[in-house]
């Protein structure tokens, strides 16, 4: 069933990698010799940017929430994951309307100042440092969660000891945390880095080209699915590396997993001047990524928001939901079937398999929902020949077109989420449980049904809201698969967007970023509860690789 | 319940990779009876007993749990059809489950109220019938062992296996859960092997005690047995310290059945100290070192030849440090080793 699920879901991947050999006619001879290199350099740019900016904001801002006591750091613990609620692309239309010559702030300053032009510079954010600002404050809270959830798990004994060491908190931090944590951030930066490869919306409104916009031009401007697949492969490979990193940082999980004294540690308090700082740090990147978002469409929807406000809001939200909730629940329990059977039957077939399952998290969505369209027509067509000699009748294209193609899709680009994060919490459930259900007389489903679930009810909760907040941001591949004449509000805020009526995409916006937000509070509350329960069962994991 | 002949294994061997953790270990358990196995970290004990419960794969050999084969001759037997019980070194307790329902979480074949009784009947026996409701992260270490006891024995399994179950708990309570477990378990019928480290539990606790060292039985022999008849100068010095006297000593000499000398090991409360008279030449000393146990002091002294040699007084003592002694060798039950 393992396999099945990864063939099913690299169904679309093949497409693209059965363009290897395949002749462009001539267009990827072109890429390679006039814009190729440009795009390879500024998604090497691009990530590096992004993955240590991140990594910055994402373990700063866990370790002072978990281990510092200031004014406000109660409410960070859950406001740091607030701009997961914000598509990235809602991110960078906001922020450029707010910083670009016309924006506020500019106007503000040079009416103050009584500056023209010539008079200031001002860092421009159509550019590539702006497009790697806008995704590092989009994207941290992924770090920010592996990593918090780290710190919280760090045995009080541990930290305690290297201060009797002698070393100062700072030192501590560096020489023992930080280590410790390590695997945790390793896999929160692996997902940033992918959405980073997979960006289009946000970069191409930046006007960065990287691969991810290299694919659609070519695709749309120059008419060439073969190259843009070819194209794509370049970020297959780099996912693969990455889930290879992945796997790898998983693996040696081992090292800080043997304390079974999970005692919570006391928070440090800070002085005023040290609060300050850590307050100014942590709230920086919530203001950037998601107030001054939120508040821009906030007025525009007061002042020049959508005339069918209430309408659009019962139709097109019920339809975002509706497929959230669809999608989310059936990559949780793909997720779950593809972990159970990575740690059951840990074979190289299987292994293989959940390997497969996580590649398409990196293939911007169009690309995968070209894949599936490809991959369908095939089937269809197949099943429509077939029809037709037998009954002289066909059943059409029932399957392209409709909702089904799309949760198709929406597995194959997301099932990598659920499945990292059912796989990270099945880690922490310890192997003597499997082992002590056996001697119990209970094997293969019941372990799952009766002991797995249960423990794992809140990590479950964490993927569905994960995959169903990314499922309600998705834009490319539900422009492309959704059925006819069926929209969501990303596609609303897509379609009047790209008419520059961002007044009027506003209220969609708003009502996006509404419904993102519950999950991701919810979310935050989870880990939170997860990690106290967690250190109150010492469930901790044992892994041994041989016994007394 | 299941049909009680209890634990057979035969000539039972067992590697990880290349490294041999298990050599041809062979035991056997009768029903009601406490089997221990005694070892260092890394004997291959803890591995003997997942092989028994089927968590590992036997490599060769034969075993019979309730006089029915469970492994030997392609024959692999999946851990959940075992008649066996199993408490480890961590308890294992499901973190979601109350006291009652971890105890009930194994029991089938029989309706609700009927589960429950059982469950009821065994925290009662094991003193926790106040805690059913109680999670298991709100329980003492002691409790929650009880509770991985009373949930192995709710099967009502033939073989109990028990892997370093006090290992975790201190001293005091140690022995007062040691005392409600085994008395529990002879009361089950029950063939338990138990694997420990600590020797002065396995003499305590077992009928019979086996001692392994680098994956092979050593010996197997009831705990007298085993504390004054070692069979080598290993599994002597696993009970605490020995005296170990060369063939060249003019104290005491040992000489095996073959008519060779051989080292002489006896313990320490096989000699006796005493004042030193004039014919001492040869069992003559000075006390160098005085090591309080408790109830018991260990004296170590140098004789004139050089030879160091341990001796245990019950306290208090007026012994001290540069008394000049005499040591005399109480009995001749000690042991000779080449």
């Amino acid at each position: 069933m393992c396999v099945l699920i990864a063939c099913l879901v690299a169904i679309p991947l093949l497409q693209i990698i059965s363009s290897i050999g395949q002749s462009s006619d001539g267009t990827w001879q072109h890429l390679q010799e006039t814009v190729l290199p440009g795009y390879l350099w500024n998604t090497l740019l691009l990530a590096l940017g992004v993955g240590l900016l991140t990594t910055i904001l994402g373990v700063g801002t866990g370790w002072l929430v978990s281990n510092c006591r200031f004014p406000g750091s109660g409410v960070l613990e859950w406001a740091l994951l607030l701009p997961l609620a914000i598509p990235s692309y809602l991110l960078a239309y906001a922020t450029t309307d707010v910083l670009q010559f016309s924006g506020p702030v500019q106007t503000f300053l040079r009416a103050t100042f009584d500056w023209s032009r010539a008079d200031y510079w001002f860092p421009n954010v159509r550019s590539l440092s702006g497009a790697i600002t806008i995704l590092s404050v989009n994207l941290y809270p992924y770090i920010y969660l592996a990593s918090r959830t780290a710190f919280l798990e760090q045995s009080a004994c541990i930290r305690e000891m290297s201060r009797t060491l002698g070393l100062g908190a700072w030192k501590s931090f560096f020489r023992v945390s930080l280590p410790m944590a390590r695997p945790s951030i390793f896999i929160g930066l692996s997902l940033v880095i992918m959405e980073t490869l997979s960006e289009f919306g946000a970069v191409d409104y930046c006007a960065v080209d990287t691969l991810a916009t290299g694919i659609y031009r070519t695709w749309t401007s120059r008419g060439s699915l073969i190259a843009a697949s070819q194209l794509s492969l370049c970020l297959l490979g780099a996912v693969a590396f990455l889930i290879a990193f992945e796997s790898i940082s998983r693996a040696s999980l081992r090292f800080h997993s043997s304390d079974e004294s999970n005692r919570v540690a006391a928070r440090i308090p800070l002085s005023f001047f040290k609060a300050f700082a850590a307050s100014i740090f942590c709230w920086l990147p919530i203001l950037m990524g998601f107030l001054l978002p939120t508040l821009l469409f906030a007025h525009k929807t007061w002042f020049n928001g959508d005339k069918r406000a209430f309408e659009m809001l019962a139709d097109l939200g019920t339809h975002s939901l509706i497929l959230a909730t669809i999608a989310a629940a059936l990559a949780v329990g793909l997720g779950v079937h593809v972990a159970n059977a990575r740690r059951t039957h840990p074979t190289a077939l299987v292994r293989t398999s959940t390997r497969i399952s996580s590649l398409g998290y990196a293939i911007p969505g169009g690309v995968i929902a070209m894949g599936v369209l490809g991959a369908i027509l095939h089937i269809e067509n197949g099943v429509n020949d077939v029809f037709e000699s037998l009954f002289s009748w066909s059943p059409g294209f029932f399957f392209s077109g409709s909702i089904l193609a799309l949760l198709f899709a929406y597995q194959t680009r997301f099932l990598a989420v659920s499945l990292g994060v059912i796989q990270a919490g099945l880690t922490r459930v310890s192997p003597d449980l499997d082992a002590v259900s056996r001697t119990l007389g209970k094997s293969g489903i019941k372990i799952l049904t009766q002991v797995h679930l249960p423990i794992l009810k809140r990590t479950l909760l964490c993927a569905f809201m994960l995959v169903f907040v990314d499922v309600l941001k998705e834009l490319p591949a539900t422009l492309i698969l959704r059925p006819f004449n069926f929209e969501t509000l990303a596609v609303r805020i897509y379609q009047l967007a790209s008419d520059e009526r961002l007044d009027e995409a506003s209220t969609a916006a708003l009502a996006i970023i509404a419904a993102g937000i519950f999950p991701v509070i919810v979310l935050s509350r989870l880990m939170s509860q997860g990690c106290m329960q967690q250190s109150r069962n010492q469930s901790s994991p044992r892994r041994q690789s041989s016994h007394d | 319940m299941t049909e009680q002949k209890g634990l057979e294994v035969s000539e039972v061997s067992h590697q990880y990779g290349k490294r041999v953790s298990v050599n041809s270990a062979c035991l056997k358990v009768d029903p009601g009876k406490v089997h221990c196995l005694l070892g260092h970290s890394g004997s291959g004990k803890t591995t003997l007993l997942r092989v028994i419960a089927g968590l590992e794969s036997a490599l060769s050999g034969e075993i019979n749990i309730a006089g029915k084969k469970v492994a030997g001759e392609g024959i692999h037997q999946p851990t959940e059809d075992r008649a066996i019980g199993f408490v480890f070194q961590n308890y294992a307790l499901f973190p979601h489950l109350s006291v009652l329902r971890n105890v009930m979480f194994g029991i089938t074949g029989c309706p609700r109220k009927e589960k429950r009784d059982i469950a009821m009947n065994l925290l009662e026996q094991v003193e926790l019938g106040e805690y059913t409701r109680s999670m298991p992260h709100a329980l003492s270490g002691g409790q929650q062992q009880r509770v991985a006891l009373a949930r192995a024995l709710a099967r009502k399994p033939a073989v109990m296996l028990l892997d370093e179950p006090f290992s975790e708990l201190d001293s005091r309570l140690r022995s007062e859960v040691r005392d409600i477990t085994l008395r529990v378990l002879r009361a089950s019928d029950s063939a338990t092997l138990m694997v420990t480290h600590d020797p002065p539990e396995a003499l305590s606790a077992g009928d019979m005690v086996s001692v392994m060292r680098e994956g092979q039985i050593e010996q197997t022999a009831a705990p007298s047995e085993l504390y004054n008849h070692p069979v080598n100068e290993d599994t002597a010095r696993i009970f605490g310290v020995i005296n170990s006297i060369p063939p060249s000593s003019e104290f005491a000499k040992a000489i095996s059945p073959k008519g060779q000398s051989v080292n002489l090991l006896v313990r320490p409360e096989q000699i006796r100290l005493a004042p030193p008279t004039q014919d001492t030449q040869d069992s003559g000393g000075v006390i160098v070192q005085i090591n309080y146990e408790g109830p018991t002091v260990l004296i170590q002294s140098q004789m004139a030849s050089g030879q160091l040699i341990w001796t245990r007084e019950f306290t208090p003592t007026k012994r001290h440090t540069g008394e000049v002694i005499q040591l005399i060798m109480e009995r001749t039950n000690s042991h000779g080793d080449q």
